[in-house]
C-alpha cells in the first residue's frame, strides 16, 4: 500500500473540474463509515440522492469504485475519499470489510482470473486477415503520398528562404494535410516551427536556426521514410513510429520482458486538442532501465490509474522494439508500495554522465524529443536572474523557462532547501524541465508536473 | 563539405536558409545540400551539448522551529487556495498563527503567491509561513516582504530628507508602527519646510494611531497657516478622549443646557433641564474644528449645537445635571432638539464608549419610532464585545423591528466588525451570542423575512462572523426563514460557516 499524498491522489483526477470537486469532498464532515482493511478504504458519502454514495478503493492498484452515477473516473467521491485518507489516515479505523467492499474486491479477483484465463487461451475472434492487409497497404500508400509531397514543399521553401515563409497559416495547412496522408509523426514536427519562429526573437538563437533546426529534422525523417525499405529492421521501426505509425502490443508482448522493481519517478500529462497524453517514466532499481509508459484518454475518458507516481512495483516490463527502446508496456505487476528507498544505482551521477547518454540515444535515434534524466545530488543555483539545476560537481542545466515561470519552481527551491536532491527531469535538446524530486532517503517524492489546476 | 565549428557553421547555414538557396547560387540539389548539412550540424550540436559552469548558490535556509499545522488543516487550506475566499484564508492562518503553527513546505509558495496579490496584506498569513516566507522572499522579488520592526531603514532619517511624498508617508507609517515618538520628531523636524498637502498627509498618519504625546503637537497645528492642515488637526484632536480641544467644547456643550432645580411642595428636588442652542458662532470655535455654516435648509443654531455635543466628554453631563444618564435622557424627551442631541451622543459614544450611556441612549432611541435603526451603527464601533452582544441582542428583540431588520442589524454590526478589523485577529461572534442571535431570527412572531439580494448579502456578512460553533442554530435560523427554497448564495452561506466549523475542528485535534 502506498503512502498516499495529496499530490498524488489529484495526479489521479481526470480533468481539473474533478480534482476541486474531490478537494472539496476531503473533509470529514462529507463522511460517515469510513474504514480499511489491509487492502481496501472505504466510506459513505451524502450526496443528492436518498441513500449514500458507497466510495471504495482498492488500494493495491488503485482501483475504484463508487455507486454514484458519475461517468468520471475516478468520480469525486473516489478522489475526496482517497485524498481524505492523504491528508489524515487517522479518520479510517481498520475494520472488517462490509458485504459491499467485500464483493466487489471479489469480483475484481475473480475478473483478473478470468482475464488471465482468457488471454491464455486463443483469441476467440478470428481476424479478417485479409482486409488488415488491405488496410495497412492503403495507409502505406498515403504515407508515401505524404512524404513525397512533403519533401516537394520543403525543398520549395529553402529555395526560396525562410524569409518569404513566416506565416504560421502556411505551416498549418501543411500540417493538415500531412494527418490526411496519415502521417501525424510530420503534422506534430512541422506544428512546432512556428513557435519555434515566435519564441526566439527573445532568445539567445536566431528564429531561422530554430526554425532550420526543424526542418532539418524533418529532412532526415522524410530522407529515411522514402529509404524504408533499404533500413535495418530496427531502425525502420524507429523511423515508423516517428512517421506516426503505432506499433501494436503484441509487437511488445513479444519481445523479452524486463523483471524489476520498478520506481515512478516522474509523470506529466499533456492536454492536446481533444487528447490526453500522459508520460510515466520509470526507473528499475537494479538493472537502471528507464521505460516510459504512455498512456492517452480521449475527452473525459479515465487514464490508467495504476501507474502512480512517487511509488513503486514489482513486476515485468517488455519495451516496444526499436534500436533506442524506450516506450515499455507493463506485462505483469504486483501492487504499489511506498517507496523503499535509495534509487542511487540507477540514477545518473552527474550532469556530464547523463549528457553522455542522451549523446548515445541520439545516435541511436536521432529524433527523440524527450530524453529522461535522473539525476542525483542536484542543486538549485542562478546565475544571472536565470534557475539552473546544478550537480555534485558544479556543472548546470537550463531550466525550461516554462517552468521558471509556474510555481512548480517554488515547490522545487523549497524541496531544495535541506540540501541536494534526486530529480527527474526531461531534457529536450536545450532545456530541463523537472518532474519530479527524491529527498535523500529515496523513500519521499515531491511531484513537480503542472497540475491540473494550475 | 566546410570545416567550420558547428557554431559557425550553424549560422552559415541559417543564413543561406533564410535567403534560399536560389539567391545563393544553389542548383537544383542546393535545398537538399543545405538541409543534410543542417541536420548533421543540428543533431552534432545536440549530441554534444555540454553542461554549464559557474553559478551561485541559494543561500541558507534557517531551521524551522514552528511545528506543521495538523494534516485535515492543511488539505482544508489548499482546497480554500485553489478556490480561494480570502476571509476563510485569513482566518485560517489566525488559527494557525495564535497556534504557533505554520503550513507546510509545499504550501508555502502557494500561500505567498495568493498574500502577494491581496490588497490588505495581513502580517499573520506571512508568519505562518515559518521560516521559509523570508527566505523564500529573499529569492522572489515579486513576493514583497511585509513591513516588520526590523525594516525600518538604517537611513531613514536621511530618506525623511530626500524622499518623495508619498515614499514619506509610507516611511512614516512604517515608523508610527514601531516608534510613535520618533515618528512625531520626524514630522516636527522638517514640519516649517513641507508643503500644505504634506503636512496634512502627515497628520493623518499621526492620527491613525493617535495619544496624548501627540496632542501638544497637533495643538500647534490648529493655528497652522493652511486651512486643511487646521482641520485635519482638529478632526484628530476631537476623536482624542481628555484632549484640551475636547475640554474646550465641552465648556461650550454645557452652556447648552440649562439646569433648573426646583423643589416640590413634597420637599422633593426637582431638576428641569432645557436644550438652548448657541445664539451666536464663537469664532474662538472655528480653531477647534466646528463648522459654522450648515448645509441648505437646515437650522444654523441646531448645527452648531450637534457639533459642540458630539465633541464633549460624555462624562460631563451627570456632573452638570446631577443625573445619570437614564434620568438625564428622560429629562429632555420632550424637548424640541431631544433628536439632534441624540445624534450628538452617539456620535460622541463612537469616541469614548461606555456601557451605562450606550444602554441608556440605546432605550431612548428605540422609543422614538421614527429613528432609524442605521443611526444607531456608531454605537458600537469601540464597545468591547461583553457589552456589545446583550445590548445588540436587546435592540434586535425590540417589538418596532421586523424580521427583516433584526437580520439587518445584526449583519450590520457584523460588516462594521470585520469592516474595523484590518489585518487584525479576526474576531468571531461569541458562541452564546450566536446561539442566542440566530435564535431571535428563529423566533420571530411576525411573517419570515423576505428573501432579497439585500438580505442575500446580509446572511453572507452573518457567516463570516457567527461562532462556527452556532452552525446548526445558523441551519435552524436559515430553515425558519426561507424553508426550502435555498438559493444558491445561500447554500454558499452555510457552507462557509461549515467551512469554518472544520477548520475550527481540525485544528483542535
Amino acid at each position: 500500500m502506498t503512502v498516499w499524498t495529496i499530490d498524488a491522489v489529484l495526479a489521479l483526477s481526470p480533468d481539473s473540474a474533478s480534482a476541486a470537486a474531490g478537494q472539496s469532498l476531503g473533509s470529514p464532515r462529507h463522511w460517515t463509515g469510513l474504514g480499511r482493511s489491509e487492502r481496501a478504504l472505504w466510506g459513505l458519502c451524502q450526496g443528492s440522492g436518498k441513500n449514500p454514495y458507497q466510495a471504495r478503493i482498492d488500494l493495491s492498484e488503485p482501483a475504484f469504485k463508487c455507486s454514484c452515477p458519475s461517468r468520471k473516473f475516478p468520480c469525486k467521491h473516489g478522489l475526496g475519499l482517497l485524498l481524505l485518507f492523504a491528508a489524515d489516515a487517522k479518520q479510517f479505523p481498520t475494520a472488517p470489510q462490509p458485504g459491499w467492499v467485500d464483493e466487489w474486491l471479489t469480483s475484481r479477483q475473480d475478473r483478473a482470473e478470468k482475464k488471465v484465463e482468457k488471454a491464455q487461451t486463443a483469441p476467440d475472434k478470428p481476424v479478417d486477415l485479409e482486409a488488415q492487409a488491405k488496410r495497412a497497404a492503403q495507409r502505406e500508400d498515403r504515407v508515401r503520398e505524404g512524404v513525397a509531397h512533403c519533401r516537394l514543399w520543403l525543398d520549395d521553401l529553402l529555395r526560396r528562404g525562410l524569409a518569404t515563409a513566416q506565416s504560421s497559416g502556411d505551416w498549418d495547412r501543411v500540417a493538415a494535410r500531412m494527418v490526411d496522408a496519415q502521417a501525424p509523426g510530420l503534422a506534430t514536427l512541422i506544428r512546432r516551427i512556428p513557435s519555434a519562429i515566435a519564441v526566439s526573437n527573445q532568445g539567445e538563437t536566431h528564429w531561422s536556426a530554430r526554425t532550420l533546426c526543424l526542418l532539418g529534422r524533418l529532412h532526415m525523417l522524410l530522407t529515411a521514410a522514402q529509404r524504408l525499405q533499404e533500413l535495418p529492421a530496427d531502425l525502420a521501426g524507429d523511423v515508423r513510429t516517428a512517421l506516426g505509425w503505432t506499433q501494436s502490443k503484441e509487437e511488445a508482448l513479444a519481445s523479452p520482458p524486463t523483471a524489476d522493481t520498478w520506481i515512478v519517478a516522474g509523470q506529466i500529462t499533456e492536454e492536446d486538442e481533444k487528447l490526453k497524453l500522459r508520460r510515466s517514466w520509470l526507473i528499475g532499481k537494479h538493472s537502471g532501465a528507464r521505460p516510459l509508459i504512455l498512456d492517452f484518454a480521449a475527452g473525459s475518458q479515465p487514464l490508467d490509474t495504476s501507474i502512480v507516481v512517487g511509488s513503486e512495483f514489482t513486476g515485468e516490463v517488455v519495451f516496444y522494439p526499436a534500436r533506442l527502446p524506450q516506450r515499455a508496456l507493463v506485462k505483469s505487476r504486483g501492487d504499489s508500495v511506498p517507496l523503499s528507498g535509495s534509487i542511487a544505482s540507477g540514477a545518473d551521477s552527474t550532469i556530464e554522465a547523463a549528457f553522455d547518454r542522451y549523446a548515445q540515444a541520439l545516435a541511436a535515434c536521432p529524433w527523440i524529443t524527450q530524453f529522461p534524466m535522473i539525476l542525483q545530488n542536484a542543486r538549485l543555483t542562478r546565475s544571472r536572474e536565470r534557475w539552473l539545476l546544478a550537480d555534485n560537481l558544479g556543472a548546470t542545466l537550463p531550466l525550461r523557462p516554462s517552468f521558471c515561470r509556474a510555481l512548480q519552481l517554488w515547490r522545487l527551491v523549497t524541496a531544495c532547501k535541506n540540501g541536494p536532491l534526486t530529480v527527474t527531469l526531461e531534457w529536450d535538446g536545450e532545456s530541463a524541465l523537472p518532474i519530479g524530486a527524491f529527498d535523500p532517503t529515496g523513500r519521499h517524492f515531491i511531484d513537480l508536473a503542472p497540475r491540473w489546476a494550475a | 563539405m566546410t570545416t567550420a565549428s558547428p557554431p559557425q557553421l550553424i549560422g552559415e547555414l541559417s543564413t543561406t536558409a533564410l535567403i534560399g538557396t536560389d539567391r545563393h547560387g544553389g542548383g537544383q540539389d542546393g535545398p537538399r545540400i543545405l538541409l543534410t548539412q543542417a541536420a548533421i550540424a543540428f543533431t552534432q550540436a545536440r549530441a554534444g551539448h555540454r553542461p554549464g559552469r559557474g553559478s551561485e548558490q541559494l543561500p541558507p535556509c534557517p531551521v524551522e522551529t514552528r511545528p506543521a499545522a495538523p494534516g485535515l488543516a492543511i488539505s482544508l487550506l489548499e482546497r480554500l487556495l485553489a478556490d480561494p475566499d480570502a476571509g476563510l484564508i485569513d482566518e485560517w492562518c489566525n488559527l494557525a498563527h495564535t497556534r504557533s503553527q505554520r503550513v507546510t513546505d509545499a504550501i508555502a509558495p502557494l500561500l505567498l503567491e495568493w498574500w502577494s496579490r491581496q490588497p490588505q496584506r495581513s502580517e499573520v498569513v506571512f508568519a505562518v509561513t515559518g521560516v521559509l516566507g523570508p527566505w523564500l522572499c529573499g529569492l522572489n522579488p515579486s513576493w514583497n516582504k511585509p513591513v516588520a520592526s526590523s525594516d525600518i531603514p538604517a537611513d531613514a532619517d536621511e530618506r525623511w530628507q530626500t524622499g518623495t511624498p508619498a515614499e514619506r508617508a509610507a516611511l512614516l507609517t512604517t515608523i508610527r508602527r514601531h516608534d510613535d515618538a520618533r515618528g512625531l520628531a520626524l514630522v516636527a523636524s522638517t514640519w516649517a519646510t513641507d508643503g500644505a498637502d504634506e503636512r496634512r498627509r502627515f497628520l493623518e498618519v499621526l492620527g491613525q494611531q493617535v495619544s496624548s504625546a501627540d496632542e501638544p503637537f497637533l495643538e500647534k497645528a490648529l493655528d497652522d497657516r493652511a486651512k486643511t492642515v487646521r482641520q485635519q488637526a482638529a478632526t484628530i484632536l476631537s476623536a482624542l478622549p481628555g484632549s484640551q480641544l475636547r475640554t474646550r467644547l465641552s465648556a461650550a456643550a454645557r452652556a447648552c443646557i440649562t439646569v433648573t432645580a426646583k423643589r416640590s411642595l413634597l420637599g422633593r428636588a426637582k431638576v428641569t433641564l432645557a436644550v438652548e442652542p448657541p445664539k451666536d458662532f464663537d469664532k474662538l470655535w472655528e480653531r477647534d474644528g466646528i463648522d459654522e455654516s450648515a448645509a441648505q435648509g437646515k437650522g444654523q443654531r441646531a448645527h452648531w449645537l450637534r457639533q459642540l455635543l458630539s465633541a464633549a466628554e460624555l462624562s460631563i453631563w451627570s456632573a452638570h445635571s446631577g443625573l445619570d444618564a437614564s434620568a438625564f435622557l428622560k429629562a429632555l424627551a420632550e424637548d424640541d432638539y431631544f433628536d439632534d442631541l441624540l445624534t450628538a451622543l452617539i456620535h460622541a459614544l463612537s469616541i469614548t464608549p461606555d456601557p451605562v450611556w450606550t444602554h441608556a441612549i440605546l432605550q431612548a432611541a428605540l422609543d422614538r419610532p421614527k429613528r432609524p435603526w442605521q443611526s444607531l451603527t456608531p454605537v458600537w464601533t469601540k464597545l468591547p464585545a461583553a457589552h456589545r452582544e446583550p445590548l445588540l441582542l436587546e435592540v434586535a428583540a425590540h417589538a418596532r423591528f421586523t424580521p427583516q431588520d433584526r437580520w439587518a442589524i445584526l449583519s450590520a454590526q457584523a460588516g462594521a466588525q470585520t469592516g474595523a478589523q484590518t489585518g487584525a485577529q479576526t474576531e468571531s461572534w461569541s458562541h452564546d451570542f450566536s446561539l442566542r442571535a440566530m435564535k431571535l431570527l428563529t423566533d420571530h412572531p411576525a411573517a419570515k423575512a423576505e428573501l432579497n439580494w439585500e438580505l442575500t448579502g446580509q446572511i453572507r456578512q452573518i457567516s463570516s462572523s457567527i461562532n462556527p460553533s452556532a452552525l446548526a442554530a445558523f441551519e435552524q435560523a436559515l430553515t425558519a426563514n426561507f424553508g426550502d427554497t435555498q438559493t444558491d448564495s445561500i447554500r454558499a452561506s452555510l457552507n462557509r460557516v461549515r467551512l469554518r466549523a472544520d477548520m475550527c475542528k481540525e485544528f483542535s485535534v
